[in-house]
């Protein structure tokens, strides 16, 4: 049983308070930040429309787990109580009765389980090929039919979509270089992912089953972790473009960019608040790894 | 502080350090001195007071690294761009601004070459300059068996030629790790003392993100660990009962780790080594708060202390998506998110913070800093997206304790794949090693290791 003493945060923004903001017309100079802890963590997720975030974090010496965090009472708790493996890269679809996360030690390096919460049954995906084949960063379609997700298989490392039942693997990328991170649009119509087809790690817009495929954004360096905010005209994202890893906003079509974080150490694995006016990074600070909240503008319509 | 086991444990105000002498010169750590003869202990200073190794586990990709090949095809180059460093000539990848920023204080090797292409005998081969079955580089000759490990010959030279820095408290020879040096088979042979025996082993030490320091040897037998060790008369009983009941051989083995701690805690001076809060935060914040970050300030805290040979290992620090499987940097699959989201900035973080701390307390010139791991990774990206294991031409850091800085030793071929310019072997990076921190040649003889096929690095010292 996990001592969850020593995983208590320190929560900076108190209760509700949270959810209740006005549009902020400017940046916000300064984050909140919502951790203390310190621990290496990624990959969040808010649910319950934004009071609870569920993340993954290496908060045991030799697995990593899944943690979901009260951001009322700052309480964390293991989403999944049971279990010797690692599990990380949680995803909920939105009616929140089906997840599926990456788990280790199946016959494959890592599997894919989807957890239907009601039937509370599993189907778990092992990756075609070798036994180390891996999946990553799984994204579930608005409608909740099918999983997109990165996966290591023959074939390189390539964007795939399945269904809940593990079957009818569709390809969505073939390209050479390195496909990866997919978030998909809140209408469903497009995913965003990063490519280094071209050289460089740089963002990409595809049609949800993989036509169309055009370049978003491009920078020397890589950007990666594209999230797709609620009201679908904006994707945050990690880029390396100025030396440091920094979380940026881009429009949809590629124009206003602007950066959120500007700090000398590294700001990553950025995710949207549901309300869309706030940004959520896993910020290092002093060599700790914490959540920090950022204000963001919203585009005019 | 450091804890035996998961416990705390009270200095022994009463243990001198003339008693601490007696009491452990029967154990392996002091090996040499049990023998020791005080007319050979004003030895000369090597340009090398101390050596740390950081050891990187499993093999990380030079071409994600310090070999970045832009214009490589597209099946080998990765996605990461090139940086330029301080140094002309020197390149490395995006993960490493801190390094490219500092790299007017290393070397980089590019021709790095290993006999083997698994992790427990490359890691032996790389920490001994030796197989197990050739006894020798490329053949024949050398006794058999393991060899000794590079910092098992320091320490064992160190003790029969003590350097006044030198200190008495402490092991020759430590490595800083969760558990044996290994992958998920087994531990890499050649982590110790070898043919020498048991008693030429590292002293291990855990340190976690927090600056906890544990000995993870104590776990090896339930009971004892739990219990509060307050007197060694308390301790003696506790064994005599385990004894009782435990399997002969396991509390054979325990035993002698368990005295050696006992002992090494029992020093006041050694203990406060281990206490990483009487360091200043921001000095602990500059390493990061990983088990990585940590392992290397308490590694410099052994160098500043007087040990002879620290090795940090990238054991289960970061990459443990894989529970309770040492896999390091053994990214066959996902190899780019893990480079780009761990392995590769916690790297530059860490090892960055190692080199401008040494520098600044002026312990960079008398410390020799190697970081390496046993091979590097296929040039040539796998069929799922990744990359392998790759013995023929990897690279290493060099910094401090009589390198030249801001070198680039030898260069790879257009793709990575092989030493353009002439490899460095396992023998020459222990030869090189053990040169600057004083075990010459002549020692190296009268202790029979790394005799055949070993000459200092060519352009680094």
């Amino acid at each position: 049983m996990t001592d969850f003493g020593s995983l208590r945060t320190a929560l900076i923004v108190t209760g509700l308070g949270l959810l209740a903001l006005a549009p902020q017309p400017t940046w916000a100079a300064k984050p909140q930040r919502v951790t203390r802890d310190g621990q290496l963590k990624f990959s969040p997720v808010f649910i319950d429309g934004g009071r609870k975030l569920v993340f993954s974090a290496h908060n045991q010496p030799k697995r990593v787990s899944i943690i979901q965090l009260d951001l009322a009472t700052g309480k964390q708790s293991l989403h999944y109580p049971i279990g010797s493996d690692s599990q990380f890269d949680i995803a909920f679809s939105r009616d929140r009765k089906v997840e599926c996360f990456a788990r280790s030690g199946g016959p494959r390096q890592l599997s894919l389980v989807i957890r239907n919460r009601v039937t509370n049954k599993d189907v778990v995906f092992d990756p075609p090929g070798a036994q180390r084949s891996t999946v990553r960063t799984p994204r579930f379609t608005p409608d909740g039919k099918r999983i997109v997700m990165t996966m290591n298989a023959p074939g390189g490392q390539q964007i795939v979509s399945l269904n809940l039942k593990g079957k009818d693997v569709r390809n969505l990328t073939a390209s050479n270089g390195i496909n990866g991170w997919p978030d998909i649009s809140p209408d469903g119509k497009t995913i965003v992912f990063s490519s280094s087809r071209n050289g460089a790690l740089d963002l990409w817009l595809m049609d949800a089953d993989g036509d169309n495929q055009r370049p978003l954004i491009q920078s020397a360096r890589r950007d990666i972790y594209p999230s797709w905010s609620p009201d679908g005209r904006r994707i945050a994202f990690t880029s390396a473009r100025d030396g440091n890893q920094e979380v940026y906003i881009v429009d949809r079509d590629g124009s206003n960019l602007r950066r959120v974080t500007e700090h000398p150490e590294r700001d990553s694995f950025p995710v949207w608040h549901p309300g869309g006016r706030r940004l959520l990074t896993i910020s290092e600070r002093r060599g700790r790894f914490d959540f920090y909240l950022w204000d963001v503008t919203p585009t005019a319509p | 502080m450091l804890s035996f086991g998961s416990f705390k444990t009270r200095d022994c105000q009463g243990l001198t350090r003339r008693s601490f002498l007696k009491a452990s010169a029967a154990l392996p750590f002091a090996a040499g001195l049990a023998g020791l003869d005080p007319q050979v202990l004003a030895a000369e200073a090597p340009k090398a007071k101390s050596v740390m190794l950081v050891w990187l586990i499993g093999g990380p990709s030079h071409l994600d690294l310090f070999d970045p090949k832009p214009k490589a095809p597209d099946l080998y180059r990765g996605p990461f761009a090139a940086i330029n460093t301080r140094t002309p000539g020197l390149r490395v990848t995006e993960l490493l601004p801190r390094l490219a920023n500092l790299s007017n204080k290393f070397s980089v090797v590019r021709t790095n070459i290993n006999y083997n292409g698994g992790h427990r005998e490359a890691g032996s081969i790389g920490m001994t300059g030796y197989s197990a079955t050739d006894g020798g580089e490329g053949g024949g000759g050398g006794p058999p068996g393991y060899q000794p490990h590079f910092g098992s010959i320091l320490a064992r030279h160190r003790a029969r030629h003590r350097l006044e820095a030198d200190s008495i408290d402490l092991p020759g020879f430590i490595s800083l790790a969760r558990g044996p040096i290994g992958d998920g088979v087994g531990p890499n042979f050649g982590y110790g003392g070898g043919t020498w025996g048991k008693g030429h082993d590292p002293f291990m030490f855990n340190c976690a993100e927090n600056g906890k320091v544990s000995i993870p040897e104590l776990n090896l037998l339930e009971g004892l660990t739990k219990n509060r060790l307050a007197s060694r008369r308390d301790v003696l009983a506790k064994l005599d009962a385990l004894r009782r009941r435990a399997d002969q051989r396991d509390f054979a083995k325990w035993n002698a780790v368990y005295k050696r701690a006992y002992n090494l805690i029992s020093s006041i001076d050694a203990n406060r080594v281990f206490d990483l809060s009487q360091e200043k935060p921001a000095t602990r914040d500059a390493y990061g708060h990983t088990s990585l970050g940590q392992s290397a300030l308490l590694g410099r805290r052994l160098v500043e202390a007087g040990v002879p040979f620290v090795q940090v290992n990238w054991s289960q620090f970061v990459e443990v998506l894989f529970p309770n499987r040492d896999y390091g940097w053994d990214t066959h699959s996902d190899n780019f998110g893990l480079m780009a989201d761990w392995h590769g900035p916690l790297l530059d973080r860490t090892l960055s913070a190692l080199l401008e701390d040494l520098d600044q307390r002026g312990l960079l010139e008398t410390t020799l800093v190697c970081c390496m791991g046993e091979f590097g990774r296929t040039p040539r990206i796998n069929n799922i997206g990744s990359r392998d294991h790759w013995p023929h031409c990897y690279f290493s850091v060099w910094a401090g304790g009589g390198i030249q800085p801001g070198r680039v030793i030898g260069e790879s071929d257009p793709n990575g794949e092989h030493p353009a310019t002439d490899p460095v072997t396992p023998a020459m990076v222990g030869t090189t090693i053990l040169e600057l921190a004083g075990a010459t040649s002549a020692t190296r003889a009268e202790l029979q290791v790394l005799q055949d096929g070993g000459h200092v690095i060519d352009g680094l010292v």
